[in-house]
């Protein structure tokens, strides 16, 4: 059993309903191979960075599980033949299990979702907790870096 | 000018311990794309060269879930 996450990119034109559909299958194909779902998350319809297929914003759908290593492939074969799908991706969770994504969730980092017999993967352990908090900060702190690009291009 | 001496730039994931970098911060990540939407190098960031390698991997998968442009808009064709 490892921890993968994967996220999917939904036509932003599917309803509700098959969205709720897609989410299931997922799940199904999950909790059939005795994996287990960490977290699940829907980060609503996002303006993408460039149209998929003309569309310009899509759904995401993001999960978050601990599962044996046939069920990404499973998917994989699952989200290919699948049209409303528009992109897919499934990494291996480095490092500490991600936190949800809402909004800005700050403050409470270090606390990881479940499961704290098994934390994560491959994870540097020592240095894994102060990394999570101030993962927190690098948005701000990015800044300075941010600007030296324009001067060259 | 031209030998003046900058102040060396230090890695900033390095600086806050960063030991992953997240292809889900698109907001964090934008930061090292250029207007282009190329990677910016490291000679310019101070990025070091292990922490280099992660943020071109995350910046990768970020552009294939369109999280991040590979082209940045206004220089499509």
């Amino acid at each position: 059993m490892r921890f993968y996450e994967t996220t999917i990119v939904l036509d932003p034109q599917s309803e509700d309903a098959i969205i709720e559909r897609e989410v299931e299958k997922v799940t199904n194909t999950i909790a059939q191979a005795e994996g287990q779902l960490v977290t699940t998350q829907k980060w609503g319809v996002k303006r993408m960075a460039y149209p998929i297929q003309k569309h310009a914003q899509a759904h995401y759908v993001h999960f978050v599980y601990q599962a044996p290593p046939s069920v990404p492939g499973e998917l994989e074969s699952m989200f290919r033949i699948n049209e409303t799908i528009l992109r897919h991706l499934t990494v291996l969770v480095e490092g500490p299990l991600p936190k949800a994504r809402t909004a800005e969730t700050e403050g409470e980092a270090t606390s990881t979702v479940s499961d704290p017999a098994e934390p994560a993967p491959a994870a540097q352990p020592t240095a894994a907790p102060t990394a999570a908090t101030t993962a927190e900060s690098s948005p701000d702190t990015t800044v300075a870096v941010a600007d030296e690009p324009d001067k060259t291009s | 000018m031209a030998f003046e001496r900058r102040s060396r730039k230090t890695c900033r994931f390095c600086e806050n311990t960063i030991l992953h970098i997240d292809y889900k911060d698109e907001k964090a990540l934008r930061r090292y794309l250029s207007e282009r939407g190329k990677i910016v190098p490291r000679r310019i960031t101070g990025t070091c060269a292990w922490h280099q390698r992660k943020l071109t991997l995350a910046i990768k998968r970020g552009r294939h879930l369109a999280l991040l442009p590979f082209v940045g808009v206004g220089y499509r064709r």
